[in-house]
């Protein structure tokens, strides 16, 4: 496997504030080459973002592609009546992004255009009005034109991550905080902190709440938070442990794990008239529920076979299954959007791995191995996931291709990062 | 211990009782090595010395050592079940409860890193369910005891080895 061991964090630019770094640590065979070319930028000054540079690297984030060298570039068209495709066949570009920045008073308008080398034909060419400060989103979102375009599969780059940081002191003074980030881990921001531990970040389906677990009051309880105003609602202060939120589809529901009836069970609220349906009874822990996209199945993790396995509670029946047999240890499992695969935490031997599997097969496939990883959590597209890691005992985020072909770490230079939660698409 | 000065008395003829029917050695691996030197005596002598034969300052020595040092109670791994050598000290702890029906106790459960987290704290939770359990069938009543569970949110090791796991996997019995 080829080991791109690009660390990224020499090609940020210093004014660019990531917390996260990305690191690749796997990619593919042979990703395809693509020239990006430093736009042009027309005004006075100099612009608080290189488009080329933070576009190449989601671009390699995925693991399909490779920049070309700037070094081995023979011109650097910024629009099409400069574009020499001799120039780009001669070192092997098989794609070529351009583009140029021109300032509109005191705003901006960048235009870009996406050309296949070989077939000498431009496939996207388009013109994106804004401001210095809205230059990372236009990049994101040129990032998503250019990903689907050759892909065929919708871009991931303008959505948002939600996660945990932890600083540890002792084991009574620590500061947690949940934080809000691009999707390259750019632009962090704590969303709400406290010392006492927060948990189990979930998106609503529609972008615009987070609901989490909270130890605020002493012990875990349920919050929704509004992402706009701040606003956080108490919605499950159960007596017990009140855990492992997820929306359903349609938003109006949430599914939880609470003992408030004295044993781990899953229950579902509607959170218009606050009516509670209690899911699962038996004297095993049930835990971890997340909803199918359909809203009709909720997979869990259950200890009602001795050991964790995954099981899935069908909404229509009632009736719930056990999907996982082999190992000892499987849990916190998700669906994947658009593929029949889910994913989940596979304990192999004494490690901890990120493994999915068809359940009608029941072929599992491992696709992680530092040993410590957890949290599971796709990208809308379905193409990536997200997943809590350790790296040299510290807590980090990796993101693996669901093909398990491409595995990059995203070290975090402030505390434990934790939980990790894939928003939907914000758009 | 002093905090449960008080209650010596108090306990002292429960703890006679518990004591005399307890024949379980005492494990002091899992203590702090700040527990008093009567502790290693006694533990010595339970299976040697008749408990009758103790006088009562010995027995209470040994009770209050037990009580004082014994907050933390250790679990195996992905077990909820209460250790045998944790026994003695729950009863005590039990007595003490019975016996000041205003005392209240908070059980912290706690797992170690490995396994996913809310997971861990459902775990947790079983691990001070069956501490709360234990010492309401000791004596102590349910009004008196209340619990949470932190799964692996407060490690006290943060060492990725056997014996830092084996430190994390734990209820801690906490007076307020």
């Amino acid at each position: 496997m080829l080991r791109l061991l690009l660390l990224l964090a020499a090609m940020l630019s210093a004014q660019v504030r990531a917390e996260l770094v990305i690191e690749i640590t796997d990619g593919v065979e042979d990703p395809i080459p693509v020239a990006f070319v430093p736009f042009r930028w027309q005004g006075s000054g100099a612009l608080p973002l290189e488009l080329a540079d933070l576009i190449e690297n989601n671009m390699e984030r995925t693991g399909l592609f490779v920049g070309t060298p700037r070094e081995n570039m023979l011109s650097r068209p910024s629009q099409g009546n400069q574009v020499v495709f001799r120039d780009w066949r001669l070192i092997e570009s098989e794609y070529l992004v351009i583009g140029r920045v021109i300032p509109q008073g005191e705003q901006l308008v960048v235009e870009y255009e996406l050309y296949d080398v070989f077939g000498q034909a431009s496939l996207l060419s388009e013109r994106i009005p804004g401001s210095a400060a809205q230059l990372r989103d236009i990049g994101h979102f040129i990032s998503d034109r250019v990903y689907e375009q050759l892909t065929g599969q919708r871009g991931i780059f303008s959505t948002k991550l939600a996660y945990v940081t932890v600083e540890h002191r002792t084991d009574k003074d620590q500061s947690y905080r949940l934080m809000y980030a691009d999707a390259d881990g750019a632009r962090p921001i704590a969303i709400f902190q406290s010392s006492q531990p927060i948990m189990s970040p979930a998106w609503s389906p529609e972008g615009q709440r987070i609901a989490y677990v909270s130890y605020e009051s002493g012990r875990p309880e349920i919050y929704i938070q509004e992402l706009a105003s701040g606003t956080k609602t108490k919605v499950a202060d159960y007596e017990g442990q009140n855990t492992a939120p997820s929306f359903s589809p349609d938003g109006r529901r949430l599914v939880f794990s609470s003992s408030r009836d004295g044993n781990p069970e899953i229950y579902i609220k509607n959170l218009r008239n606050n009516r509670l349906v209690r899911i699962t009874k038996n004297a095993a822990i049930d835990t971890e529920p997340r909803f199918s996209a359909d809203g009709d199945r909720i997979l869990f993790t259950s200890t009602r076979a001795g050991n964790p396995h995954v099981y899935e509670y069908d909404v229509n029946t009632g009736r719930s299954q056990r999907l996982t047999f082999e190992g000892r240890y499987n849990s916190n499992p998700t669906y994947i959007p658009g593929d029949d695969q889910i994913a989940f935490v596979h304990q192999f031997e004494r490690d901890y791995q990120i493994a999915v599997m068809q359940p009608q097969s029941g072929a599992l496939q491992v696709l992680t191995a530092s040993g410590f990883d957890e949290n599971p959590s796709p990208a809308p597209n379905g193409q990536m996931m997200v997943y809590a890691t350790s790296n040299g005992g510290k807590g980090v985020l990796g993101i693996v291709s669901v093909d398990g072909r491409v595995n990059t770490l995203i070290p975090s230079t402030t505390g434990d990062v934790r939980e990790p939660a894939w928003s939907p698409f914000l758009n | 211990m002093n905090q449960f000065g008080i209650a010596k008395s108090a306990i002292l003829a429960a703890s006679i009782a518990v004591l005399a029917g307890c024949s379980s050695t005492m494990k002091d691996d899992m203590m702090d090595s700040s527990s008093s030197d009567s502790m290693s005596d006694s533990s010595a002598s339970t299976s040697s010395v008749s408990s009758t034969a103790l006088t009562a300052e010995q027995i209470q020595a040994r009770q209050d050592a037990a009580f004082a040092s014994d907050t933390l109670f250790f679990f195996d791994y992905d077990q909820a079940s209460i250790k045998a050598d944790a026994r003695l000290s729950l009863q005590a702890h039990a007595a003490y409860l019975a016996a000041n029906p205003a005392a209240m106790v908070r059980l912290e459960g706690h797992a170690d890193e490995r396994g996913t987290r809310a997971y861990n704290v459902s775990l947790g939770e079983r691990r001070a369910n069956a501490v709360k359990r234990y010492l309401i069938v000791q004596g102590a009543a349910s009004a008196q005891i209340e619990s949470v569970s932190y799964g692996e949110e407060r490690p006290l090791s943060l060492s990725q080895s056997e014996e830092g796991y084996a430190r994390n996997r734990r209820v801690e019995l906490i007076y307020k």
